[in-house]
């Protein structure tokens, strides 16, 4: 059967985590691929921890084990150990932060990238997109990366009217180009 | 009705990303349902939103005052002929036990389906009470679906069902269906239905207890009826493994059985173990099932949330699952724990598998099982109800504070909240804590009681009337933030606004306390600090005399609020004597403290202000305009 590819997405309420999960799974549409999503928080419009779990590919639960996620996507650095535990030992950090940064518990991990996200977002004047900056920078720097960065582009001009996803779009290109 | 694997889709080909609950909203547009009730709460809020978004002119609509109203409306025009549905959370559904109970009995004529959202872990509820087991009480037939495309296939399923047997039937998507995303193809055309016409029978509608025997027989008979009815058994298939000779097999139901199925396929023993999963819960078929499986082999139960097939099994099979502990018997059932559960029945059973893909390991060893402390949800920054409590600590320092169910049972957080039972019952507990200390010739101490104004219309009001007419005295503070923010802000009765955004009657929360016989009544504006001072202190005292005080404590959710409420404070570090008051007690997450001491998160804060009056050292300086 073929191989699902797995992504967790850490991050606190406000954060747009939900948002991107959604991105993605349009996204994956676009190009046929099966996804499923779900989402653990507790009350996450009041700024607790909100992580997002996505299957690209194969797979009928919305959830999968530890150690099988491809990706991990972290918005906000605290949340990075909530979701370590579910990354396979080849798989990608790609971490919302500025360059330097020592993220916590990091070490030992093989693919960590940093990408100053905020910055992004803020220089495109919406701090709420810094989210797609994260999904742009795993389009460019991941092999194996099942989306394309058309699909994305698609699926953000789809979802929002016209300013906003604009904006989107911006930061999205911000992080493919680092 | 299969598991359809999603594996392409041509170009989207139409197909939407839905969630569970826009899956069976999507269902409900098709089927034909003309009235759809509910009562919000997580995980089921999205049913009714959703279904508004069809703009279908032949739908009524209504977020009803509590679930039970709901259940009611629903039956009534299931009554008449046409397809209708109450849609709730697991513990709604208590709320609701009463008619659903009773209409089991008298059974219904158009299909009426009762969605019940269960919520394993529990990630949201009271409780992770399991519907299986109140839908068998009831003698109500429930459906299980393991992904949102089935949720979706079997609304139809279920008005067929309903309709057959004119019996309701419950919908039971646990918590990871209704909150997991797949792509659901497009809406068919919607099922025209026939017009509305009740049909006298008293002897059904309003059947006395002889009736009511006859109508228990013939409940009795319908479930028979539908065990031997083939097209139920439809409702149990193999998942995968249906040749297989593996030295056990899987029952399971519910996103468990998805999870089972992904897991031995990815062990690589899809063709091995047999997965049957079952999604016709009740009344469940034993005798299939058993056929299907093979007498005398052993059988691992998944199913969330407790033990149900497990108990109707047990004695018959060969079985496994809670009561051998090799399932846990409480939280949600992740794919970790069914793999864990499938290898120790493999251990157990002596299979001579050897694993062709070894389970996953985690990337880091070191943190294996340090995933952090979840970052706990606090009221937001310029929350209203924060001033509420500041409040109530402030004037009533060594109160009892009963609590309830909304954003405000944060306020645990403050340490202004010390009981939540359930919805309705902060204003009933007060009036039991005040009678256990009068009973005992004792002055009670402080007592103050917080709901909010949707939880107040949903089960406030008989408490409060109860507790005016018995003669009990505390402060009651209702925080009035016009809507039900907790579940995203749907409509209360107070504010006069429909389901569909139409325009309804506004009942004021104040002409209800009135009407529940109180006296004393303040209406307070917890934005301005001195104002609501005032009001718990007078409230306060009238209490202490002997009187039934309320406090209604207005102002919008923040959610709600479409402009800022004012400049941004500032902190005089040369004041500040770092205390933490501002951060801890009053616990606004738009204040930070760091190496370079207090400072307000320009981009957090919506600028309510009132932190100026918080501060006790009178570092904290009221913003300038502009
Ligand atoms: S959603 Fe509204 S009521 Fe709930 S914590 Fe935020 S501001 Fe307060
Ligand atoms: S004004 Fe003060 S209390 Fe209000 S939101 Fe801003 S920091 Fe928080």
């Amino acid at each position: 059967m073929p191989a699902s590819y797995d992504i967790v997405l850490a991050g606190r309420g406000g954060q747009g985590v939900i948002f991107l999960s959604r991105i993605i799974g349009k996204a994956a549409l676009e190009q046929g691929l099966g996804v499923r999503t779900t989402e653990t928080h507790g009350m996450a419009m009041r700024g607790g921890s909100v992580q997002c779990f996505v299957r690209l590919g194969s797979g009928l639960g919305p959830l999968f084990r530890e150690g099988a996620a491809s990706l991990l996507m972290v918005l906000h650095p605290a949340e990075t150990a909530s979701g370590l535990s579910f990354l396979s030992d080849k798989g990608h950090v790609i971490i919302n932060a500025p360059p330097g940064f020592d993220p916590p518990g990091i070490r030992g991990i093989h693919g960590v990238h940093l990408v100053d996200a905020d910055l992004m977002a803020r220089k495109a004047g919406d701090n709420r997109s810094a989210n797609l900056a994260l999904l742009g920078a795993a389009v460019s720097l991941l092999d194996g990366f099942p989306l394309e960065a058309r699909s994305v582009e698609r699926a953000i001009s789809d979802s929002g009217s016209g300013e906003a996803a604009r904006k989107n779009l911006e930061v999205f290109r911000m992080g493919i180009g680092i | 009705m299969s598991p359809d694997k999603p594996e392409t889709f041509p170009g989207g080909g139409g197909y939407r990303l839905l969630l569970g609950n826009e899956a069976i909203a999507q269902g409900l547009y098709e089927a034909g349902c003309r009235v759809a009730a509910a009562y919000p709460g997580t995980p089921s809020t999205e049913v009714l939103q959703s279904l508004v978004s069809y703009g279908a002119d032949d739908l009524h609509l209504e977020w009803s005052v509590n679930e039970k109203v709901a259940l009611e409306v629903s039956a009534a025009a299931s009554y008449t002929g046409l397809r209708s549905v109450a849609v709730m959370k697991q513990v709604g559904l208590n709320v609701a036990l009463d008619p659903l109970m009773s209409l089991a009995y008298t059974g219904v004529v158009g299909g009426m389906i009762v969605v019940v959202a269960d919520d394993p872990g529990p990630h949201s509820s009271q409780t992770e009470q399991d519907t299986r087991l109140l839908a068998m009480t009831a003698g109500i037939p429930l459906l299980d679906p393991s992904t949102p495309e089935e949720a979706r296939e079997m609304v139809h399923v279920g008005y067929q069902i309903s309709e057959k047997y004119r019996i309701p039937v419950i919908l039971r998507p646990v918590l990871r269906i209704c909150h997991a995303r797949a792509p659901i193809p497009p809406p068919t055309p919607r099922e025209a239905g026939p017009e509305p016409k009740f049909v006298k029978d008293v002897n059904r509608w309003a059947a006395t207890p002889r009736h009511r025997f006859t109508l228990h027989r013939e409940l009795n008979e319908k479930t028979l009826r539908m065990l031997a009815d083939p097209e139920m058994d439809k409702l149990y298939t193999f998942m995968c493994g249906e040749k297989g000779d593996g030295s056990f097999a899987v029952l399971a139901s519910s996103v468990v059985a998805a999870y089972a199925a992904d897991v031995l396929g990815e062990m690589g023993l899809a063709d091995e173990i047999p997965l049957l999963a079952a999604r016709f819960q009740w009344p469940l078929n034993v005798e299939l099932i058993q056929n299907l499986l093979g007498k005398g082999r052993r059988v691992l139960i998944l199913e969330e949330t407790g033990q149900f097939m497990e108990i109707l099994l047990r004695d018959r099979f060969k079985v496994s699952g809670r009561w051998d502990g090799l399932v846990p018997s409480q939280g949600e059932l992740t794919p970790d724990i069914v793999t864990e559960a499938l290898e120790r029945m493999l251990v157990s059973t002596g299979a001579k598998i050897t694993l062709e893909v070894p389970p996953c390991e985690p990337g880091s060893p070191v943190l294996e099982k340090d995933k952090g402390q979840p970052s706990p949800p606090t009221l937001c920054a310029g929350c209203p109800h924060r001033s509420s409590f500041w409040a109530l600590k402030k004037v009533m320092p060594d109160g009892i504070y009963t609590g309830d169910i909304g954003c405000y049972t944060l306020g645990i957080e403050l340490n202004a909240v010390d009981t939540v039972l359930c919805m309705g019952a902060s204003v009933s507990q007060a009036a039991g804590f005040y009678w256990a200390y009068r009973q005992a010739s004792e002055t009670p101490p402080p007592i103050a009681a917080v709901i909010g104004d949707s939880t107040f219309y949903h089960a406030g009001i008989p408490a409060l009337l109860n507790a005016v007419q018995q003669g009990a005295a505390f402060v009651l503070m209702i925080l009035d933030n016009d809507t039900t923010a907790m579940t995203g802000c749907q409509p209360t009765p107070g504010s006069g606004v429909l389901a569909d955004g139409g325009v309804g009657r506004k009942i004021p929360l104040e002409d209800v306390v009135k009407g529940c016989g109180v006296r004393d009544l303040r209406i307070t504006d917890p934005c301005d600090s001195q104002d609501i001072l005032e009001a718990v202190e007078e409230a306060a005292a009238l209490a202490s005399e002997g009187e039934m005080a309320v406090v209604i404590s207005r102002s919008p959710c923040v959610l709600n609020m479409k402009e800022r409420q004012g400049p941004v404070p500032t902190i005089d570090m040369e004041l500040c004597n770092e205390c933490g008051i501002c951060t801890d007690s009053f616990g606004c997450p738009a204040i930070r403290s760091g190496d370079e001491g207090f400072m307000i998160v320009n981009g957090l804060c919506p600028g309510c202000g009132i932190c100026v009056h918080v501060c006790p050292s009178g570092a904290i300086k009221a913003g300038k305009d502009g």
